[in-house]
């Protein structure tokens, strides 16, 4: 079984830009053919991927990803994007939640170690959803709101109860790896970045092939060459299939690995 | 499925002691993920001032294994010893490769003339160095690499007509506005091309004819390279054309 933790929805954009059928089956589809089986989505905005979006942006986002979640209930979990600047933040992760998502999104709206996150990390635990949290480190310096790991390892530790993964392992795998080493509730993804030789394996010799998931961030990302760093990754057959699947079930399931 | 490899490199890469891959190493890699052959440069001359000893040792390195990595020339044109370099080793080597940002000069330097007029001569394609890492993320002690100016490429190429620039690893964005411009002397290769979608884009300027199989090892992963063609969303044709067919028809 391989799943996904890391997509997000097309958005108009990505459709006129590659040509891509505007059909949110699209993502789906291709994922199947790429022999993917579950993927997570979030939308990070109908038109384009809007980092503050506001309360009915985000809506608007969540309710496309309610909608691909019933056409395919065997084949996707939702995620809920979130703008910690909204003031209908816990009433948007009610809705979501019951409509069956499994885990919160949050990108450059605020950074990890804000206060502004807090109440949304608090219900997020109530309510047992993973929270998605991205994450980078820049060599020019990170975008307004834009978490580094060590923002990351913060929130980790302040809410040691919290399901955190950190998105493209920080995206400074040498640095975000060792920023986020002993918090054990902090998992981080593969996804979004080029397929580089020695990622993976270097994740796992510093963190554990139990706290690594298999994400690929498409549409930005493609499915068969994010999958490809795992697979032709220098580690064992049994670290693969925990990263390809197994440990991402293991959060959805019981809350650890 | 034939494949060659435009974007190979050998030696060691001095910010991640991961990125080294000596010959021997190198056609092993390329045989286990069913690569035919591919054309090499030196990861060393990006960081040494000398266009003579670096090539010199580099091809008689790759002597032995001539059958699966062919050697690019990297020549520094700033360097008046390109001349010697030229002469020395234009006839051994499969093409020329330039890496413009880390040798830090104007490709459309006009003291650069008498040098494209000499690499014109040979008819081997010209590799223009774009990318090897991703740059958002890479070590600070690279900040001196300049931008990349599509703009200046496009000129390039229309000042130089009777040279075939291969454009290596350029981004997304910059191989859109590069395919865009519609020149029959630039190709793009695919090592940085990603996104659910964007190569089935990228193939339809010219069916394919202008996009050369790439992989950036040992950077990347020389299977993620492959995973971007092992796809039924691409004609038999058009992987053909990607594979080797537009490579062959440069020459």
């Amino acid at each position: 079984m391989i799943t996904d933790c890391h997509t997000h929805l097309y958005t108009t954009s990505h459709c006129e830009s590659f040509g891509v059928a505007g059909e949110q089956t699209e993502l789906v589809n291709r994922a199947l053919e790429a022999g993917i089986d579950k993927i997570a989505v979030s939308s990070l905005g109908r038109k384009d991927y809007l980092p503050y979006p506001s309360e009915e942006e985000v809506s608007q986002a969540n309710s496309d990803v309610i909608k691909l979640m019933r056409m395919f209930p065997d084949k996707v979990y939702g995620f809920c994007y979130l703008n910690p600047g909204n003031k209908n933040c816990l009433e948007e992760i009610k809705r979501c939640a019951d409509a069956g998502m499994k885990g919160v999104k949050l990108w450059i709206a605020a950074k990890a170690s804000s206060p502004r996150i807090i109440p949304i990390i608090e219900e997020a635990i109530k309510m047992n959803l993973i929270i998605l949290q991205h994450s980078s480190l820049r060599t020019k310096g990170n975008r307004k709101g834009e978490s580094t790991p060590f923002d990351v390892a913060y929130l980790g530790e302040k809410y040691p109860e919290a399901k955190i993964i950190m998105a493209h392992a920080g995206a400074n795998q040498h640095v975000g790896i060792e920023a986020v080493q002993k918090f054990s509730n902090i998992y981080v993804d593969t996804s979004g970045g080029y397929p580089e030789r020695g990622m993976v394996e270097n994740v796992v010799a510093i963190l554990g092939a139990k706290r690594i998931l298999f994400g690929s961030d498409v549409p930005g990302r493609s499915f068969t060459v994010q999958l490809a760093k795992v697979q032709a990754a220098n580690i064992s057959e049994a670290e693969k299939k925990s990263i390809l699947g197994e440990n991402f079930l293991g959060l959805l399931s019981n809350g650890t690995n | 499925m034939e494949l060659i490899d435009i974007d190979l490199y050998l030696g060691n890469w001095p910010f991640d002691l991961g990125v080294r891959c000596g010959p021997r190493q190198l056609e092993k890699a390329l045989k286990q993920a069913g690569i035919k052959k591919g054309l090499v440069a030196p990861l060393e001359s990006l960081f040494v001032p000398d266009n003579l000893r670096i090539n010199k040792k580099f091809f008689k390195r790759l002597r032995p294994f001539s059958q699966s990595l062919l050697p690019l020339l990297v020549l520094n044109p700033m360097l008046p010893s390109w001349k010697k370099a030229f002469r020395l080793f234009s006839d051994q080597a499969i093409g020329f490769k330039l890496f413009y940002r880390f040798h830090q000069y104007s490709l459309l330097n006009p003291k650069l003339e008498h040098f494209y007029a000499e690499l014109a001569k040979k008819n081997k394609p010209v590799i223009i160095s774009l990318h090897l890492i991703d740059e958002r993320t890479a070590p600070a002690y690279l900040n001196f690499l300049p931008a990349v100016n599509v703009e200046a490429l496009i000129e390039l190429a229309d000042t130089y007509p009777k040279i075939n620039f291969i454009l290596s690893s350029p981004t997304v964005h910059e191989t859109n506005e590069l395919l865009s411009a519609k020149r029959e002397n630039i190709f793009v290769t695919t090592s940085f091309l990603e996104g659910e979608g964007v190569l089935e884009k990228f193939t339809n300027f010219s069916h394919g004819r202008k996009i050369l199989f790439g992989s950036n090892f040992p950077f990347f992963y020389l299977e993620a390279a492959r995973a971007k063609l092992d796809t039924e969303r691409f004609s038999t044709e058009t992987k053909k054309f990607i594979g080797h067919c537009n490579l062959e028809r440069i020459y």
